[in-house]
C-alpha cells in the first residue's frame, strides 16, 4: 500500500495529481463530485492511491496526462540534448587543450577540464548563501520552451485540441518550489557530468592514440610554486593509484621532453585528475540533488493534510453509506383547519384541576378553591381521575376544568388522546395551563413561540375551548398568557 | 466476526433528538428533519457507519414513540400482562396496530426486533415520566439489549441525575451520555465502548469503527491546523505597496478579508458545515500601525543572517580568487568579496524600500494587533467546530477573543513578517515552506489540545 498519491504511478500521473490539488485549491473547493469519485472508490487502497485515481478519472485527465507525458518527454530529449551539448563541448575542450602546444600544458588541460567546472560547482553552492535563487528566471525559460514546442506539434497534429494551461502549469509544477530547485540543480549537474565525461573521453582517446610532450609549464610562478601545486593537486589521483608529482619529472622546460614513463605517468595522472576533481564532485552534487528532489517530491506528495487533498477524505474515504428509506410512512392525512376559538375568561367559582403528565412538586398547589385532582401520570393515576370527572359530571358539577402542563414539554399524541378524552368527559369549558415558562423561554424566542404555537393547536384539536393560561406554580395561579415576541436567532457572533 | 453490519436502532419518545443523534454520528447536517415539534420522523431510515469502504454498522432512524401508555394498555388488553413478551410483541406487529392508530409504534418495534441492540434516546430536558418507563417495559420487551443514550446533557436544565436513578430502577445500568449539540470525541467514544459491553461478540468490530472514527478525526484536525496555518503565513508575510500619501488601510482589507474567508470555508468544508453558518466580522483595520517596522526582531534576525551568508559566500569566492593567483592579490579578494556581499545583502534587505521611498511609494504589512485577531479568531473558530455537533440548527458562535493565543504562536506568526517571500498573496501558494507550516500547525494542534481537552 502507498503511502504518497500515486507512489506506484508514473511520473506524469504524479503530476497529473498535483495539478488537479493545485487547480482545486485555487478555486477554493474540489471539484463537485462526479464519477471519478466512485471510481477511485472501487478502486480502493490508501486515502493517497484514491487521490490519485480520481486525478486519473476527472473529465478531462486524459487530454491532460497527455499534455504532461508530452512536457516530460520534451524535458527528458531537452535534459539530453543539453548532455550531449555539454558532452562534445567537453570533447571538443579537451581536444583544443591537448593541441594547443607542442608541449602539452598540464596546468592548461586541468584549468580547461576541471577549473570551470569547479568554479562554477563553487558558484552554485554560494548561490543559496547569497540568497540568489534560480526559481524564476529559469521557470520563465523553462515555460517558454514548451509553449513554443506544443505549438510546432500542434501546427501540422489532428489530435483532439489539449490544453495549452496544462503546459504552463507543469512547468511551473517542475521548476518552481523545493523540487523545482533541485530538479534545476540536477539538470545543470548532468550538463557539467556530461562536460567532464566528453573531456575525459577527448583525453583517453587522444593520449592512447598520439604520443604527446606532458610538462608543467609557467610564466608567472617559481618552480618551487609549481612543485607544490603539482603535489596539491596530485592528491586526488594519488588516492586512485596514479603516481604524483613526487615520482614523476616535472618537464618544466618547454624545450626538453620527459621520459616516456614519466609522459605515461602524467597522462595516466591527468585522466584521474579529471576523474577526481571532475566527474566525481559532480556526480555526487548528481546524486544529492537527485536525492533531495525525491524527497521533496515525497514530501509534497505525502502531505495529505494540504487543503486540496484534505477537502476529499470525506468523500473518497467516506465514513458514511448512502442513506434509504426502510419502512416508509403512510402519508399523514391532510389537517382540516381547526377553527380558531375565542378564549372564555376563567370563572371565578370552584373549578375542577389537574396537572398532567408533571410531578406535585413542580406544579404546586392552586390558590384558589378548586377541586385539585393532583398530578396525572401513570395508567392508574389517568384511570382514577378520569372516573372522579366523570362522576362529577353525571352529577353535573363541573363548572369548567383547568389542565396544567409543563410549558417546555413536547406535546405529544399519547398526551393529546387522554386530553381529548378528559376534556369529553367533563362537558364543560377547559383551559390548558402552561407552567415553567421561563424553562422554556431560555431555550430562545423562537423555540418559545414554536412551542406555544404547537400547544395552541393541540388545544383547539383537543376541544379545550378556555384556550392557554400561564401557570404561575410559586402562587398557585392561572394568568393570562402573554404574548412571545419571535426576534429571530442571531447567526454570527464575535 | 461477523460479516453482516452490526444492526442498531435508534429510538426513543418523540422530540428527543433520534436523527440529531444520527446526523452527528455520521457528521451529516442534512441526515433527515430535525425540528423541535412532535412525529417530525415518520419514516424508518437507515445509514451505515462505514469500516475499510463496507458497512460495518447500520443504524437506523425510526419514528418517535408518543403513546407508550396507551399501547400498553392495548397490549395487556390483548394477550395479558403475562404472556411471553416478544411473542406479544410479534402479535402485535403481525396485527393492525389497533386500527392504525399505533402504526408509528409499530415501525418502532419491527425495526427493533429486526435489529441487534437499540439506542435508546432521552432528551434528560424532561423529567422522567411514567410514559418513559412505559416505553422502556414495552422495548424490554422486544427482547434486544437496550443503551440509553443521555442527550442534551449540557444544558441548564438537564436531570442527568434524575435519569441515571430511575434507569437503574428499571435494572439499565449501563448509559451513555451524548449531546447531540454538544459534541465530544471522548463520549463518542464511550458510547461505542458501552455497546460493545452489551454486544460482546461485536466488540472488536465496534472497536475498530470507533478507533477508524478517531482516526480520521485526527486527521481532519490536522487539516484544519494546516488551514488556519497558511492563512497566518499568507497574511503575516503579505506586503503591498502603494503611493505614499494613500490611505493605508484599504488595499490590504480586500487582501485578508478574502484570505479570511477562504480559509473559513474550507474550515466548514472539512468539518461538513454549511458553508454560510459562520462569517468572520470586519477586522478592524482602520486601527493600528500598518507599515513595516524595519526594526522588527525577525525582520532584524533574518537581515543578520542574510548578511553574514553574503558575506562568507563573497568572501569564499575571493579568497577563490586569490588562491588561484597564489596569493600575489594579497587577499584583496577576500575583501572585495566580503564588500560586494555585504552590497548585495543590503539592496535585497533594504534597497528596494529606499528606492521605493524615494519614489514616492511605501510598503504595508499587516500589523500585530491584527494578526492576534485573525489567529484568535480562527482557533476560536476551529475550537468551535470541534464541539459542535451536526444536530446543531442554531447559529454558529464563537467566544470573543482577543490577543494571541499563546507567545509561541505570537513569535511563530511574527516570524513570518519578515518573510513575504512565504506569504502566498505575495508570491502564490508554493511559496509557502513545508516546514514554517508545519511549525504553526503544531502549535496550534498544542493550543487547540490545551484549551479544549474535552474535545481533542
Amino acid at each position: 500500500m502507498t503511502t504518497t498519491p500515486g507512489s506506484a504511478a508514473t511520473a506524469a500521473g504524479r503530476l497529473l495529481t498535483e495539478l488537479v490539488c493545485r487547480r482545486e485549491e485555487a478555486a477554493g473547493h474540489p471539484a463537485p463530485p462526479s464519477a471519478a469519485d466512485t471510481d477511485a472508490i472501487a478502486h480502493g487502497g490508501s486515502f493517497a492511491r484514491r487521490i490519485a485515481n480520481r486525478a486519473r478519472h476527472l473529465p478531462g485527465s486524459d487530454v491532460a496526462l497527455i499534455e504532461i507525458q508530452r512536457v516530460l518527454a520534451f524535458g527528458r530529449s531537452l535534459a539530453l540534448g543539453w548532455w550531449l551539448l555539454a558532452a562534445v563541448f567537453g570533447f571538443g575542450a579537451a581536444v583544443a587543450a591537448l593541441n594547443a602546444s607542442p608541449v602539452v600544458s598540464l596546468p592548461l588541460v586541468l584549468l580547461t577540464l576541471v577549473g570551470i567546472n569547479l568554479l562554477s560547482l563553487l558558484v552554485w553552492l554560494l548561490l543559496p548563501l547569497l540568497g540568489l535563487r534560480s526559481g524564476t528566471t529559469l521557470a520563465t525559460l523553462w515555460a517558454s520552451l514548451p509553449v513554443w514546442w506544443h505549438r510546432r506539434l500542434r501546427s501540422g497534429d489532428t489530435s483532439p485540441a489539449t490544453d495549452p494551461g496544462t503546459t504552463l502549469a507543469t512547468v511551473r509544477l517542475l521548476t518552481t518550489g523545493r523540487p523545482g530547485r533541485w530538479r534545476m540543480g540536477a539538470m545543470i549537474h548532468t550538463a557539467w557530468l556530461g562536460y567532464s565525461l566528453g573531456g575525459l573521453l577527448a583525453l583517453a582517446l587522444l593520449l592512447s592514440t598520439h604520443a604527446y610532450a606532458l610538462g608543467w609549464q609557467t610564466t608567472l610562478l617559481s618552480p618551487d610554486s609549481l612543485r607544490r601545486w603539482a603535489q596539491i593537486l596530485s592528491f586526488g589521483p594519488a588516492l586512485l593509484g596514479a603516481p604524483g608529482a613526487e615520482s614523476l619529472a616535472l618537464g618544466t622546460d618547454p624545450g626538453s621532453a620527459a621520459s616516456a614513463a614519466d609522459r605515461a605517468g602524467w597522462a595516466r595522472w591527468i585522466l584521474l585528475a579529471v576523474l577526481s576533481y571532475g566527474v566525481f564532485p559532480r556526480l555526487a552534487a548528481l546524486l544529492l540533488c537527485a536525492g533531495l528532489l525525491w524527497r521533496a517530491e515525497g514530501q509534497r506528495a505525502g502531505d495529505l493534510t494540504r487543503p486540496g487533498f484534505a477537502r476529499l477524505r470525506d468523500r473518497l474515504m467516506p465514513e458514511r453509506g448512502a442513506t434509504r428509506t426502510i419502512d416508509a410512512a403512510i402519508p399523514a392525512p391532510v389537517a382540516l383547519p381547526v377553527a380558531a376559538m375565542a378564549p372564555i375568561a376563567l370563572p371565578a367559582g370552584c373549578l375542577h384541576g389537574l396537572a398532567l403528565e408533571w410531578d406535585a412538586a413542580g406544579v404546586g398547589q392552586p390558590a384558589s378553591r378548586w377541586r385539585w385532582l393532583g398530578s396525572v401520570d401513570d395508567a392508574a393515576s389517568r384511570s382514577a381521575v378520569m372516573d372522579a370527572v366523570r362522576g362529577d359530571a353525571q352529577a353535573g358539577c363541573v363548572v369548567g376544568l383547568v389542565i396544567v402542563l409543563r410549558a417546555p414539554a413536547t406535546p405529544d399524541r399519547g398526551l393529546a388522546r387522554w386530553l381529548v378524552q378528559i376534556v369529553a368527559t367533563a362537558a364543560a369549558p377547559a383551559w390548558m395551563a402552561l407552567g415553567d415558562l421561563p424553562a422554556l423561554r431560555a431555550r430562545g424566542a423562537l423555540a418559545c413561540a414554536q412551542r406555544l404555537a404547537q400547544w395552541r393547536l393541540l388545544a383547539q384539536e383537543a376541544g379545550v375551548r378556555g384556550g392557554l393560561l400561564e401557570w404561575d406554580a410559586a402562587r398557585g395561579l392561572a394568568l393570562p398568557l402573554p404574548e412571545i415576541e419571535v426576534l429571530p436567532e442571531p447567526r454570527t457572533a464575535a | 466476526m461477523s460479516a453482516a453490519p452490526i444492526q442498531l436502532a435508534v429510538v426513543g419518545h418523540t422530540n428527543t433528538g433520534k436523527t440529531s443523534l444520527l446526523r452527528t454520528l455520521i457528521r451529516d447536517t442534512r441526515f433527515g428533519e430535525v425540528s423541535d415539534r412532535p412525529a417530525t420522523t415518520r419514516d424508518v431510515s437507515g445509514v451505515a457507519l462505514l469500516l475499510d469502504d463496507a458497512p460495518a454498522i447500520m443504524l437506523f432512524d425510526t419514528p418517535g414513540l408518543e403513546d407508550p401508555i396507551g399501547l400498553m394498555q392495548r397490549l395487556d388488553a390483548l394477550t395479558g400482562s403475562h404472556a411471553d413478551p416478544v411473542a406479544r410483541i410479534d402479535a402485535f406487529l403481525a396485527g393492525d396496530h389497533g386500527g392504525g392508530r399505533f402504526e408509528q409504534e409499530a415501525k418502532v418495534l419491527r425495526q427493533l426486533r429486526r435489529s441487534d441492540a437499540a439506542l435508546y434516546v432521552i432528551d434528560t430536558r424532561d423529567g422522567l415520566l411514567a410514559k418513559h418507563r412505559e416505553e422502556l417495559r414495552l422495548l424490554a420487551q422486544c427482547g434486544r439489549p437496550l443503551l440509553p443514550v443521555l442527550n442534551f446533557i449540557a444544558s441548564a436544565e438537564a436531570q442527568p441525575a434524575q435519569w441515571r436513578a430511575g434507569l437503574a430502577r428499571v435494572g439499565l445500568h449501563v448509559l451513555a451520555d451524548f449531546d447531540t449539540v454538544l459534541f465530544e470525541q471522548p463520549a463518542e467514544r464511550l458510547l461505542f465502548d458501552k455497546l460493545a459491553l452489551l454486544l460482546e461478540a461485536q466488540a472488536p468490530r465496534l472497536r475498530a469503527v470507533a478507533a477508524s472514527r478517531e482516526a480520521q478525526r485526527e486527521a481532519l484536525i490536522a487539516a484544519a491546523c494546516r488551514v488556519i496555518a497558511e492563512l497566518l503565513l499568507d497574511v503575516a508575510g503579505v506586503q503591498i505597496r502603494v503611493e505614499a500619501d494613500a490611505a493605508h488601510a484599504s488595499p490590504l482589507r480586500p487582501l485578508v478579508t478574502q484570505a479570511e474567508q477562504r480559509c473559513v470555508e474550507s474550515l466548514l468544508a472539512l468539518f461538513r458545515f454549511d458553508l454560510d453558518a459562520w462569517q468572520p466580522p470586519q477586522l478592524p483595520l482602520q486601527q493600528g500601525r500598518w507599515q513595516l517596522d524595519p526594526f522588527d526582531p525577525e525582520a532584524l534576525r533574518v537581515f543578520g543572517i542574510r548578511t553574514g551568508s553574503a558575506i562568507t559566500a563573497g568572501a569564499v569566492t575571493g579568497v577563490s580568487v586569490d588562491v588561484l593567483l597564489g596569493g600575489a592579490s594579497l587577499g584583496a579578494g577576500a575583501l572585495i568579496g566580503a564588500g560586494a556581499g555585504t552590497v548585495l545583502s543590503l539592496y535585497q534587505s533594504h534597497g528596494r524600500q529606499w528606492v521605493d521611498r524615494l519614489r514616492g511609494y511605501q510598503l504595508l504589512a499587516l500589523d500585530e494587533a491584527t494578526l492576534a485577531l485573525v489567529a484568535a479568531r480562527q482557533l476560536s473558530l476551529l475550537r468551535a467546530l470541534l464541539r459542535r455537533g451536526h444536530a446543531s440548527t442554531q447559529g454558529l458562535r464563537t467566544d470573543a477573543v482577543a490577543g494571541w493565543p499563546s507567545p509561541e504562536l505570537r513569535a511563530a506568526v511574527l516570524r513570518g513578517r519578515a518573510h513575504p517571500q512565504w506569504s502566498a498573496l505575495n508570491v502564490g501558494p508554493q511559496a509557502r515552506p513545508q516546514q514554517a507550516l508545519g511549525a504553526l500547525s503544531g502549535l496550534m494542534q498544542a493550543i487547540r489540545s490545551n484549551l479544549s481537552p474535552g474535545a481533542a
